[in-house]
């Protein structure tokens, strides 16, 4: 499975069919038990730090040192991608007023919502400015405004040629949203359905749930 | 280096530790106040300094409070971090689950020695103004050296567990047993086994045998065999009229103890919860 720069591969799959495990395994904080993750071309196992260079990771459910305030943490982070404290604060607070959370630089993060904290999960992730952003379920429990948001986010990230794995059992918004998706069920990747594909299945009024609940044997 | 500047800032910066730290400070302070025979008018030339009963009283506090600081620092400084996923948000930047490991254990080691470095420093200059002589430098050496190996044992240990444990709830309650067998309950684990298990009663000698064997796998029975070994005494259970306990003069050699065996000892016990707990962050995660 591959995901090109400037594209968003969509990641469909049942709760519990290996998505969220791929995408820890894909960002190295868990080790495959068999193949190899390859973050252009550097092994996430055995080329760790260089190959998390390039990383963004948002997960499901974010958790964050509690006693920390937003820019201190971005601060340290920003400390093994060798940016300096000066700059990580500058883009930082530009991250946090982006992602409407420019207000809330004095609060410590164990009072941040979960919302809040996924929204800075996307900050941390961006600070670095990486080119290949894993997003697991990070439509997942927005609402309208924030899923409209989040498009036109994709969307600018995907024209400035970023590679991004999305995550979702929302299939209507990988439709909408992603270029290809990738199927998984059971931890095997079924099909990767292009977009041509993806276009002819939509195109006469069908449903991507229809074709993926087709594939999976539902 | 990173990671290490923004743990330690980290580990100065929790309550805990800076609790614990005053506390092991204060309890040197008040080693001071009774190493100078408080009441007492004692003129400056008769004034003795006994390493052994110092030896004594550090041991009975800093037994303590070395291993509840450890295990703390360990709980709040990683494991904690680790079973809520905290962690997985260092971990997935550019830096190897070994160095956030090796980084955090460093900060906690930091935190001890400092506050062993304090404590020790007011213990020395408390003999040098009332005895008008400093500890001997073997004698300092050998107190940072026990607690530095049980600091390090505990701190291990807790990282090996956060390893092996997967919810905050668990790791606290093997915290606490941890804490329980190895620290508080110990020396009565190796009598209850000598006279249960042994039938070590009637005779000291084969007491302090089988006492000095078990005490090489606790690292609070460490501190015991070191004692041991810089007293040459120990307190042996007999029960040859009545159950009673008896400080006896030994020959620490005789039983094992030797310079050799405990730097051995010391440095596993400094070394092997830790490797393992590396171990397992590399290969089972």
């Amino acid at each position: 499975m591959n995901v090109n720069d400037g594209e968003v591969l969509g990641f469909a799959g049942l709760n519990g069919a290996g998505k969220t495990t791929t995408i820890r395994m894909a960002a190295g904080i868990i080790y495959p038990t068999s193949g190899t993750v390859l973050v252009d071309g550097k092994d996430i196992v055995k080329e760790k730090v260089q190959a998390s260079m390039n990383i963004g990771w948002v997960p499901e459910f974010p958790n964050f040192e509690p006693n920390a305030k937003p820019l201190t943490l971005l601060k340290y982070y920003a400390g093994f991608y060798g940016i300096r404290a000066d700059d990580a604060v500058r883009r930082g607070k530009e991250l946090l007023d982006m992602f409407d959370l420019g207000d809330e630089v004095n609060k410590k993060l164990k009072n941040y919502s979960q919302g809040m904290k996924k929204r800075f999960s996307l900050v941390a992730a961006l600070l670095p400015d990486p080119k290949n952003l894993l997003l697991d379920e990070t439509l997942n429990g927005l609402d309208p405004e924030g899923i409209r948001f989040m498009r036109k986010f994709l969307a600018d990230l995907r024209s400035k040629g970023k590679a991004i794995l999305l995550s979702s059992h929302i299939l209507t918004e990988l439709e909408n949203t992603a270029d290809r998706v990738a199927v998984i069920h059971k931890g095997k990747l079924l099909e990767i359905i292009e977009r041509e594909k993806l276009t002819s299945i939509t195109s006469d009024g069908g449903k991507l749930e229809d074709y993926f609940f087709k594939l999976i044997g539902g | 280096m990173n990671t290490i500047f923004y743990d330690l800032r980290r580990t100065f910066r929790s309550r805990f530790v800076i609790v614990m730290m005053l506390i092991i400070i204060l309890s040197a302070a008040l080693i001071s106040y009774a190493l100078t025979n408080p009441g007492q008018n004692i003129p400056k030339s008769q004034r003795v300094l006994n390493v052994s009963t110092l030896f004594l009283i550090v041991n009975g506090i800093f037994s303590v409070l070395i291993p509840i600081m450890a295990i703390f620092e360990g709980y709040v400084a990683y494991g904690a971090d680790r079973a809520s996923g905290v962690l997985e948000s260092v971990i997935c930047r550019p830096v190897t689950k070994t160095g956030v490991l090796i980084s955090r254990f460093v900060a906690g080691m930091i935190a001890i020695i400092i506050a062993l470095a304090i404590a020790i420093a007011i213990i020395d200059a408390t003999a040098l103004s009332y005895y008008s002589k400093s500890l001997p430098l073997q004698d300092i050496a050998a107190l940072f050296w026990i607690y530095i190996v049980e600091g390090a044992a505990f701190l291990g240990l807790m990282y090996l567990f956060s390893h092996i444990l997967k919810s905050q709830t668990s790791l606290i309650g093997v915290a606490i047993a941890v804490f329980l067998v190895l620290d508080i309950l110990w020396t009565t684990i190796v009598t209850l086994v000598a006279f249960g298990v042994f039938n070590a009663g009637s005779s000291p000698s084969k007491f302090i045998s089988i006492e000095t064997v078990m005490d090489f796998i606790s690292p609070t029975g460490y501190e015991a065999n070191m004692l041991l070994y810089l007293t040459k005494e120990t307190t042996a259970f007999v029960r040859s009229s009545g159950l009673g306990a008896a400080t006896l003069s030994v020959n620490p050699a005789s039983y094992g103890v030797t310079l050799i065996s405990l730097a051995l000892i010391g440095i596993a016990w400094m070394v092997v919860p830790v490797l393992l707990a590396y171990m397992l962050a590399m290969k089972r995660d």
